[in-house]
């Protein structure tokens, strides 16, 4: 394991904001601006990877909406100062798409908005990280037919451009893509899968391989780049539900607040063929890297972080 | 239009009138980059000018949008200014929307020097003097909050005046990594992850401490 990743919001610093939930038109060089400052907490936090909100560019290739479809191409001064930062940072940027997209819907303007924001989110991840960044996708459903659906992505994947191959990477769900549903279609298209903690242990049956599972994932991945793999712990928490008249309990979906330091540390000791990059899907973001940092180096002394 | 309570604010110096017109009938500021402020990402842009403004000096009554920001040239910014000593210094081009009057204007009562205040809309709305616009670290004035409710007067102090003396009877000094509370005869120190993840613990700390020293001083004085 090399880098621990960070997702969410900046708890250690609530007035820091990773893109502005309130505009209604945020052009992409005002999102910049924010991250300039977040970039700077980042530093100072000694952390490696980062992922960026989808939101932080909404309209890069909305269908109705072209003329902001430019806005890389608009920012690139400021996309170059950033990335000189980021780059003399050594801070890895990931990106997940949004969940509405879908590699195998029967919709093929589902699948064409798919393409199209994989093209743009591509270009972007290109100009502020290079190409160590990664950008990260569901599958979508399987409509009924899982075959037709493996083709309908497959046919996607291949028809992308070099660049975007080059950057994206599946990931398994525990609705509609198991793990070996997935590296099926990694394997057929050459796209590496993100291994997730969570999704593997909420859809496979027990006694769990999950030194085997994780290896075949990391063996998607090219030589050249560092895979990188999720890990979240599910929310155990009863809550009041909103009505207020009845308990909810947990799903076992939901991403709790930090990670269990017991899964962070078998993860960790799994034999693995190659080191990797753990994105923490935490819903405490930053705070809950801090604390996973701790309990590392309290039941994981020898493991450093580069 | 109505924001948020919390919107981010950027409140900006301007010091020479062309500047200042330039606001007004082209919407764009310019901020070097080099003098930055650390907290640029702001939804709303509001302005204190200062003595070469005219009329407008030394309050902040106008604020606008930002809609774009670029990273330019200074003599791409003023063309006609290219034998300018920092005609290639790069500088920040911040675009803003319609500018708009703020309900009540905020004036400085005391003329202090002012570069950049990184603010929320409610501090815009409610603000008596330019003063009370710095709003610092979000944990910090949580935590003067809560020691002025438990009667303490803290005083605040910036990262820049670094560690002189003590000069009051508690103060809130932040660190690169959390904050120091000292007194005139103790100090604790908290890490932002100890006040982020729970600041009652941390008020408490502080309180029993300073109690302790209470007790400590009141001890001496009967023995004296």
């Amino acid at each position: 394991m090399r880098f621990l990743g960070m997702s969410g919001a900046i708890w250690g610093k609530p007035e820091l904001m990773s893109y502005d939930s309130q505009r209604i038109r945020p052009h992409l060089s005002v999102s910049l601006l924010y991250f300039f400052d977040v970039l700077r907490y980042l530093l100072q936090q000694r952390v490696r990877m980062y992922r960026l909100p989808h939101q932080f560019a909404p309209y890069l290739s909305h269908p109705d909406r072209p003329r902001w479809h430019d806005q890389v191409a608009e920012c690139q001064a400021e996309l170059t100062e950033l990335q000189q930062q980021i780059v003399a940072a050594g801070l890895r940027l990931t990106m997940h798409l949004p969940l509405s997209l879908s590699f195998t819907s029967p919709d093929a303007a589902v699948r064409q908005r798919t393409l199209a924001t994989i093209e743009a989110q591509t270009l972007l991840l290109m100009a502020l990280s290079g190409s160590d960044s990664v950008l990260v996708a569901h599958l979508g459903g399987v409509y009924g037919c899982r075959e037709q659906s493996t083709e309908r992505a497959v046919a996607l994947l291949e028809a992308l451009q070099p660049q975007a191959r080059a950057l994206l990477a599946l990931e398994h769900d525990e609705h509609h893509w198991s793990l070996n549903d997935a590296l099926i279609i990694a394997q057929r298209t050459h796209i590496p899968l993100v291994f997730d903690w969570h999704h593997f242990h909420a859809t496979s049956a027990p006694p769990w391989n999950a030194a085997e599972a994780l290896n075949s994932a990391l063996a998607t991945w090219p030589a050249d780049r560092v895979p990188k793999v999720h890990l979240s712990s599910p929310r155990t928490e009863v809550r009041i539900a909103a009505s207020q008249r009845r308990l909810a309990l947990p799903t076992w979906r939901e991403h709790s607040d930090l990670i269990n330091p017991f899964d962070l540390i078998r993860l960790a000791q799994l034999p693995v063929l190659r080191p990797f990059d753990l994105m923490l899907e935490a819903k405490a973001g930053d705070l809950a890297l801090l604390r996973a940092r701790q309990d590392l180096a309290r039941w994981l002394p020898m493991w450093e972080e580069p | 239009m109505s924001y948020a309570l919390d919107t981010a604010v950027l409140v900006a110096v301007v010091t020479n009138a062309a500047d200042w017109e330039r606001i007004q009938r082209e919407g764009w500021y310019r901020i070097p980059l080099r003098h930055a402020p650390q907290r640029l990402g702001a939804r709303l842009i509001a302005w204190y000018p200062t003595r070469a403004c005219g009329d407008e000096r030394w309050q902040v009554r106008w604020y606008a949008p930002i809609e774009r920001a670029r990273l330019t040239t200074r003599v791409q910014l003023l063309p006609n200014e290219p034998d300018h000593p920092r005609a290639n210094e790069r500088y920040w081009r911040i675009e803003c929307g319609p500018l708009n009057r703020l309900p009540r204007p905020i004036p400085a009562r005391r003329q202090q020097r002012v570069t950049f205040i990184p603010t929320r809309w409610e501090r815009l709305l409610h603000a008596h003097d330019v003063a009370d616009l710095w709003i610092g670290d979000h944990a910090l004035e949580e935590l003067c909050q809560a020691l002025t409710e438990a009667g303490y007067a803290p005083t605040r102090r910036r990262l820049r005046e670094g560690m002189g003396e003590t000069r009051s009877d508690l103060e809130v000094r932040p660190t690169l990594d959390g904050v120091l509370i000292r007194w005139p005869s103790g100090a604790v120190r908290l890490f932002q992850h100890e006040l982020a993840w729970n600041m009652a613990a941390c008020v408490q700390r502080i309180l029993f401490h300073l109690q302790c020293s209470a007790n400590d001083s009141a001890r001496e004085i009967l023995l004296q």
